[in-house]
């Protein structure tokens, strides 16, 4: 987890940022079909079950960091691993977005500005860590969106704030994400923020593949 | 007609007109109207014609039995009706995953598709649907300045029902195909799912910060809920406490039922057993299946437990692909029974070429079809002048619910779940209905639970898991469900409980006969808990002997 430790200062609109990359991300899933769960992501190694299992995880732990005060990281997957998410009883794009519901309640119930959160001792601002959970719910959204075949960009004003935010959130990157994709100087925020974070564009023209991006982003 | 069903009748036209999509919902007979107004100035005509009709009813002379049944369940449901507004409760009116959304939502499916006519009432419905959202809004702005929050979870699972609403209308409109109306349906729905799209950024963005983090109504509020739901003032503590020994009690009857299916076996294991063994592949035969046990309760019923109006000998089975709840429902026939009654089986995201179980859906078909709500609200609208259209077209939950629940213990009773695990479902589904008593009666209450400790969505959870057995898949929906509709998940515990004690007291009579005292029940109507025992009695005088 990258972030500074000990930080008390929260980003202004944590829980809209976050708000908006839950109502991202559960657009690209909306229409996922049964069929579609073998499909290859750009998350090596993982298929959209295992995708989809990962984001619920990851959605369960910030609710709980959010909730309780406190978050014990486990281990980061190495780059290229499956995900050790178990499975969850029932379709899981229902359980994303129970997941996603019960985070979005206990962000608008415990987020308070001054309020910090035990990671892995560590003390965060909430705010830190819901803009770090936004950042990954927001480009494994993506990630869906890729694996369908649509690439779907993450909304420009969403974007722009993700990017001004991502070099505080993302500032130890290794295992977590592949390096940086060069994109075009007038790139679009979306194209933009997902090249930062290790992604392939759709506007480059080259379809999006697996690549070795490590996206285990537990906080 | 009398003036008393003179003004039944006039009352449930005014409604109708004044909430056109709820009257789809219950089949009455109106002129097709594209959307309600859930604004301020809506909610303020529908209590107004309440009281309007009510102020009506009270100097009326009551002409005879029929008059006064008439008069009495217009009044009981009027009252309460009111009452509801008078708490502001349209101002704060927010529930998942039955709630405005997903009534909207059905109200385009619901509508019929035989004439290009009615598929341009149902481009104009899908067009009218950002208005409509656009009119609760409204209303729930107005609460919000008024202090009246709904609860955030709720904002936020909506918000999320109503994400869920993309592409939900895309298999009614192709199943227009490219006539003359296709661009009109293709253009509306742009419109229906951008109106889906912004309510749903609307109650995460704005409403959900300004919504209050308690889920719990109080005991006020609830007392209006309840009241509302059952027709009935009961004693909520006490419900609380039977909730809790009816789920010790069918916690016993499950784990000897355990037994029968595997010797030994515990009801996990059990479970797992009928998982493995009970089931049919692939939606199309789910459906198949469904609709042959639908038929075959009739076929078992009709002249021998139950005497079966003609047109109601056949239910439609349809699967809900759009539906969050998890849970079947039924609608009803329209006022002329040209619009069938029907059971909804959601998917509920299931692989339509994935296993449906089907030992725990058995007992379900026996509450949704015959003899469940199909059989009691059917025998009401084929009553002919014997009950008012208002009570033809109305239900009261703990009664309606009542009834059905009590339609799966008499199938027990007449020996029906033969099938291996079909009791086990049945009592299965018994004791979630027992689990919400406790669950929605203690949250909204903030009663303690046995060990001390208090009632969380997560404690909630929990109890439906364990002592409710509730399937994992379908705990997160059915506790939002509780959270936000209260008093609603009491009604078929409850019901069932006050129908089995009316019977009993039937049956002490000299001379019953359990096929008269059916009849003579159901010829009643809908009725408030409050007076179903009386009415009963009132019954049993006229036609048990």
């Amino acid at each position: 987890m990258a972030g500074q430790a000990g930080a008390t200062r929260v980003p202004a609109g944590a829980v809209a940022l976050l708000a908006s990359a839950i109502r991202y991300a559960l657009g690209a899933c909306a229409r996922v079909a049964p069929g579609e769960m073998a499909l290859a992501t750009p998350c090596a190694e993982w298929d959209l079950t295992a995708l989809l299992a990962h984001l619920a995880a990851s959605m369960a732990d910030v609710e709980s960091a959010i909730r309780t005060g406190r978050l014990d990281l486990a281990p980061a997957d190495p780059p290229g691993s499956a995900s050790q998410d178990g499975p969850v009883p029932g379709d899981p794009v229902d359980v994303l977005r129970d997941r996603a519901a019960n985070l979005l309640v206990a962000c608008y119930d415990h987020h308070r500005g001054r309020r910090l959160v035990l990671v892995g001792g560590v003390p965060l601002a909430a705010g830190i860590v819901a803009c770090t959970g936004a950042v990954e719910i927001a480009v494994h959204g993506w990630d869906v969106s890729a694996a369908r075949g649509r690439g779907d960009p993450i909304p420009a004003g969403l974007a722009t704030r993700m990017l001004g935010l991502c070099p505080l959130l993302v500032a130890g990157r290794e295992g977590l994400f592949a390096a940086p994709v060069q994109v075009p100087s007038g790139a679009n925020p979306g194209d933009r923020l997902i090249a930062y974070l290790g992604r392939v564009p759709k506007s480059l023209g080259k379809p999006p593949r697996p690549r070795a991006t490590g996206t285990r982003f537990r906080i | 007609m009398t003036p008393v069903f003179g003004l039944c009748e006039d009352y449930v036209t005014r409604c109708a007109a004044l909430d056109p999509l709820a009257a789809e919902m219950h089949g009455i007979t109106a002129a097709f109207s594209a959307g309600t107004d859930y604004g301020p100035d809506g909610v303020a005509a529908r209590a107004d014609l309440i009281a309007g009709t009510l102020a009506a009813l009270r100097p009326m002379t009551i002409a005879s039995d029929t008059d006064r049944l008439a008069a009495s369940f217009l009044r009981e449901r009027l009252e309460a009706q009111l009452a509801w507004h008078q708490m502001n409760e349209p101002l704060r009116m927010l529930s998942a995953p039955i709630g405005l959304i997903s009534s909207v939502r059905d109200s385009v499916e619901l509508l019929p598709r035989d004439s290009d006519q009615a598929w341009r009432n149902i481009a104009a419905r899908l067009a009218a649907i950002p208005a409509m959202f656009a009119s609760w809004r409204a209303s729930l702005d107005a609460g919000l300045a008024r202090g009246l929050p709904a609860a955030r979870r709720q904002a936020v699972e909506s918000a999320i029902a109503a994400d869920r609403c993309a592409g939900v209308h895309d298999a009614l409109v192709a199943a227009y195909g490219d006539g003359p109306l296709a661009a009109e349906l293709e253009e509306a729905t742009a419109l229906a799912y951008q109106g889906y799209a912004e309510t749903a950024r609307y109650l995460r963005e704005e409403y959900a910060p300004r919504a209050t983090q308690v889920d719990g109504v109080g005991a006020e509020r609830y007392t209006v809920a309840a009241r509302l739901s059952l027709g009935a003032d009961i004693d909520l503590k006490e419900a609380y406490e039977w909730g809790w020994a009816e789920l010790r009690r069918i916690e016993a009857e499950m784990i000897a039922e355990a037994n029968t299916i595997s010797p030994g076996a515990s009801v996990a294991e059990a479970t797992a057993i009928l998982n493995e063994s009970a089931y049919v592949v692939g939606d199309d035969r789910y459906l198949a299946w469904l609709q042959d046990r639908h038929d075959r309760a009739i076929e078992q019923l009709d002249g021998v437990h139950f005497d079966i109006a003609a047109p109601l000998r056949r239910i439609e089975v349809v699967l809900a692909r759009g539906s969050t709840s998890g849970a079947a429902y039924y609608t009803p026939p329209s006022e002329d029974l040209t619009r069938p009654g029907r059971t909804w089986w959601p998917l509920a995201g299931r692989d339509p070429g994935g296993r449906f179980r089907t030992w725990s859906e058995l007992s379900t078909v026996f509450h949704e079809g015959v003899p469940g709500h199909h059989l009691q609200v059917g025998a009401a609208q084929t009553a002919g002048d014997r009950l008012s259209r208002f009570a033809k077209t109305n239900f009261v939950s703990g009664h309606g619910e009542g009834w059905a629940l009590y339609a799966e213990r008499l199938a027990d009773e007449l020996g029906w779940f033969t099938e291996p695990g079909t009791r086990l479902g049945m009592l299965g589904g018994s004791a979630v209905r027992a689990a919400r008593v406790v669950i929605d009666i203690g949250v909204h209450l903030d009663l303690p639970l046995p060990d001390g400790s208090r009632w969380t969505f997560e404690k909630a959870s929990e109890v439906l898991g364990t002592s409710g057995r509730a399937e994992p898949h379908r705990i997160h929906a059915e506790v939002v469900r509780y959270f936000g509709w209260p008093g609603q998940a009491i009604s078929y515990k409850l019901g069932e409980r006050a129908w089995l004690a009316a019977r009993e007291e039937a049956m002490r009579q000299p001379g019953f006969d359990l096929k008269r005292w059916h009849t003579a029940a159901l010829s009643l109507g809908p009725i408030g808990l409050a007076d179903l025992a009386a009415a009963l009695r009132g019954q049993q005088g006229g036609h048990g002997r």
